[in-house]
């Protein structure tokens, strides 16, 4: 288990009482700003003339798997700043077990004001890349619940990298590094990590900005008309403007028969073939031909409209704020 | 708590974990008074989702780390109570600052908003029913241990049931107990031998009830300590009564029977010897005088009939007591017959020109349908109570009882049930709703629910308390000593 209080603001009650307007509850996490890792740039790529691989399905045997997922939610807003909550999850599945392992890190609440906002985030970046963040990199209020569950992130991922062996380690995302949010180091140390601790990483992307300069269409439209699980990659070479972020080799996978395409980022140094990798996940997916564990730890880490009201009763009581019901509910009740 | 919706005469309301309500419980929601019957999870669609989603993974495969400010918070909503409280009625101002429950609701003032209904305690609700006990009283109200009484005074028509050991008998027996000690005779139509050792404690010792109790048994000849044999005197039952008892079915022969009961019947009493010599002297045809002695004969060693001092018996429970019929192991047709003369007893004893005046009575009929028919029942419940005889029924099975017996009801002490019938048929008193009454499924041995004149009409949940010195076991005989 990982210590991952560092991680957040600390949780203090402000000296008077706060409004606070909370947000509703229907709705279950925020969503992931990927901008800030992934911009459009194009991708030059004659598929008839470049490699791509078929896929085999092969068994995990000794290998454990561990897939890392997290979701935030704004609880909602104060006078200067809002309250989010984070939780990341890790579902494990330890060779010849039949059922999942989950630790979940989290709820933990927080709140940022506008005022604090820079100081928490140089605090929170230097906890976990070990470095500074360029000056005033703090984004908006509002997109500092993201940003912070984006660090808890990285941080359970680096450690389970480091305290895991012989595993299968999921990422959701993509291994690109930007020195806003993903320093270069980072990724390079998880890349490291990896090959030492004899662990394959694989960063799993249901979306991505890369699109195909031929067509115009994203580059997940590779598989569009492969009715096997296929590979196509590495892409890197491919893409045009600055692709020196794209710290791990790119591809587009189709992982079983009838599923969706995704991009998977594998380390360029990985332990086994990436067709090998693909094989292995494509042993662990199921419906959609996305990896249980990486599904299993999303759902997992989702906060449910239930416990966002008692997280948004657990912030009024932590933070001293007095609900007021949104303005906006009181002229539009129906 | 918070109201979640009216419907109906239900409130429905919503509870955290650690508001202590139970079933039973009494809620003031404005004005409006309401009681629980039923406590589930509230539950709707989001959390069903979300625990569905908790069990993906199994509970011991699960590790959350929780941050501590936190924690105590999270999954309270998961365990949120929705109560369901039936409207009993609403409070309006009497004199002074007295507070009155009347039924229904006058007003729709409550708010989902700003009404905060609040648990009354049993003191507050008693004092609303203007009920009050005595420090030592025979039961305790499940919530809050508060003593409960039952007012003697408030015993008219009353329906004690309950399946087989949940109580009731137990219960019957405290009563019966406590009608001796104000000062009311009592006669028990025992068909179980219930009640025969009240007046003997634990060790078989007589008790403070032992000179209160007279236990009519047919299986002895003659008295011993408190137990008188069980005859029924020729005198009190018709020339028809006895024919039919003993079958005597020839023209000829009911001739001479009522001819026998015309010349007997103006003597003080009198017994088969008596019968035996006047059919000897009266009837001249010898085949018929050989077949009514062959009769007499039978009826000897039946052992039923003779001399029983009722009025003088009953002269010395007047003032507090109880008269235990011990019909057990009478046939059926000699109980039947019982029943009718227990009716023209109790007639007899309670004329105010007769000669023991008894100013009322109770009788105890425990499980009736074994020894009287519907006639009797609507006898006992119509015009026997006009002569100041308060009937109470004792049934493990409610259903054998008639409708006019529950169309006229005054208390219901129900113990547990666990069948649809029985409580659909409880329901038949219109005391309660099958809601309320649905609630007897959960009850636990010894507690009972209350409705009627006892509870000025309130439905209360009590468990009736032990009673020491008094030897309450009936006298089932075990497989194994």
């Amino acid at each position: 288990m990982h210590n991952i209080s560092k991680i957040f603001p600390a949780v203090k009650k402000s000296e008077s009482q706060d409004i606070f307007l909370p947000s509703d509850s229907s709705s279950s996490e925020t969503i992931k700003a990927q901008k800030f890792t992934e911009e459009e740039l194009p991708v030059d790529l004659n598929v008839e003339k470049n490699k791509f691989g078929e896929i085999r399905s092969q068994p995990l045997n000794n290998l454990q798997v561990r897939a890392i997922d997290s979701t935030a939610f704004n609880l909602g807003t104060v006078e200067d700043g809002v309250v989010g909550v984070v939780r990341i999850s890790v579902i494990i599945k330890k060779p010849n077990e039949s059922k999942h392992h989950c630790v979940k890190y989290g709820p933990n609440i927080f709140k940022v004001t506008n005022q604090d906002k820079n100081s928490i985030y140089q605090d929170k970046f230097q906890q976990v890349f070990g470095t500074k963040p360029p000056a005033n990199s703090a984004p908006a209020t509002y997109k500092m619940i993201d940003r912070i569950r984006n660090l808890a992130e990285r941080y359970i991922i680096l450690e389970e990298i480091k305290n895991s062996t012989n595993a299968l380690i999921l990422i959701d995302g993509s291994l690109i590094s930007h020195p806003i949010d993903t320093p270069a180091s980072y990724i390079t140390q998880i890349i490291d990590e990896s090959k030492n601790n004899n662990n394959i990483v694989a960063a799993i992307s249901k979306e991505t900005s890369l699109v195909l300069s031929q067509s115009g269409k994203g580059i997940l439209s590779l598989c569009d008309f492969d009715t096997e699980p296929v590979y196509y990659g590495p892409i890197n070479k491919f893409i045009q403007g600055d692709r020196s972020r794209y710290r791990g080799d790119v591809y587009v996978v189709k992982l079983t028969p009838n599923g969706e395409a995704f991009r998977i980022d594998i380390p360029p140094n990985s332990i086994i073939p990436p067709q090998e990798i693909f094989g292995l996940l494509s042993y662990t997916s199921g419906d959609y031909g996305y990896p249980d564990e990486l599904k299993l730890a999303h759902m997992t880490s989702v906060h449910s409209s239930i416990e966002v009201i008692e997280l948004q009763a657990a912030a009024v009581r932590n933070f001293n704020l007095r609900i007021q019901e949104s303005i906006r509910k009181k002229l539009f009740p129906i | 708590m918070k109201i979640l919706f009216k419907e109906s005469d239900e409130l429905l309301l919503t509870a955290s974990p650690d508001e202590k309500i139970r079933v039973g419980d009494v809620i003031l929601s404005e004005s409006v008074l309401s009681q629980v019957i039923e406590i589930k999870f509230l539950t709707t669609n989001s959390i069903e989702s979300y625990i569905l989603r908790k069990s993906l993974i199994p509970e011991e495969n699960n590790t959350e780390v929780v941050q501590q400010e936190i924690s105590d918070i999270m999954g309270t909503l998961l365990d949120q109570k929705l109560i369901t409280t039936k409207i009993r009625g609403h409070l309006e101002n009497g004199e002074g600052d007295k507070k009155i429950l009347k039924t229904g609701m006058n007003d729709f003032n409550l708010s989902r908003e700003k009404t905060i209904p609040k648990k009354i305690s049993i003191s507050e609700l008693f004092e609303i029913l203007e009920l009050k006990f005595p420090e030592s009283s025979i039961a305790k109200t499940i919530t809050e241990d508060m003593e409960f009484d039952f007012d003697p005074r408030k015993l008219e028509l009353t329906l004690i049931t309950g399946k087989k050991k949940s109580g009731k008998s137990y219960f019957a027996k405290r009563l019966l107990l406590k009608l001796i000690e104000n000062g009311v005779f009592t006669l028990v139509l025992d068909v179980n031998q219930e009640y025969q050792n009240l007046g003997v404690d634990e060790n078989n010792q007589p008790n403070q009830y032992f000179k209160h109790f007279t236990v009519l048994d047919p299986t002895i000849n003659n008295p011993k300590g408190n137990r008188q044999p069980l005859r029924i005197p020729l005198k009190e039952i018709s020339a028809e009564d006895f024919m039919n008892l003993l079958e005597i079915q020839t023209p000829p022969q009911q001739q001479a029977i009522f001819r026998c009961w015309r010349d007997l019947r103006g003597n003080e009493h009198f017994d088969l010897t008596d019968v035996e010599g006047w059919i000897a002297t009266h009837v001249d045809n010898e085949m018929v005088q050989i077949a009514l002695q062959s009769r007499i004969r039978y009826a000897n060693s039946l052992r039923v009939f003779g001399p029983l001092d009722i009025d003088s018996i009953v002269s010395n429970l007047k003032d507090g007591g109880a008269l235990i019929l011990s019909i057990g192991f009478l046939e059926n047709r000699f109980r039947k017959k019982l029943v009718r003369l227990v009716e023209n007893w109790l007639r007899r004893l309670t004329d105010q020109n007769g000669k023991v005046k008894l100013h009322a009575a109770c009788l105890f009929l425990e499980e009736a349908q074994m020894y009287a028919d519907t006639d009797n029942i609507v006898d006992l419940i119509t015009r026997m109570r006009h002569l100041g005889i308060t009937p109470v029924f004792i049934t493990n099975d409610p259903t054998t009882l008639p409708d006019e017996l529950f169309a006229n009801i005054d208390n219901i002490i129900s113990f547990l049930f666990k069948n649809e019938k029985d409580l659909n048929h409880l329901g038949r008193a219109g005391l309660l709703d099958n809601s309320t009454l649905s609630l007897l499924k959960t009850l636990e041995r010894q507690q009972c629910l209350v409705i009627g004149e006892f509870t000025n009409d309130f439905p209360l949940f009590v468990k009736i308390l032990k009673q020491d010195g008094v030897q309450m076991k009936g006298e089932t005989r075990k497989l194994i000593r």
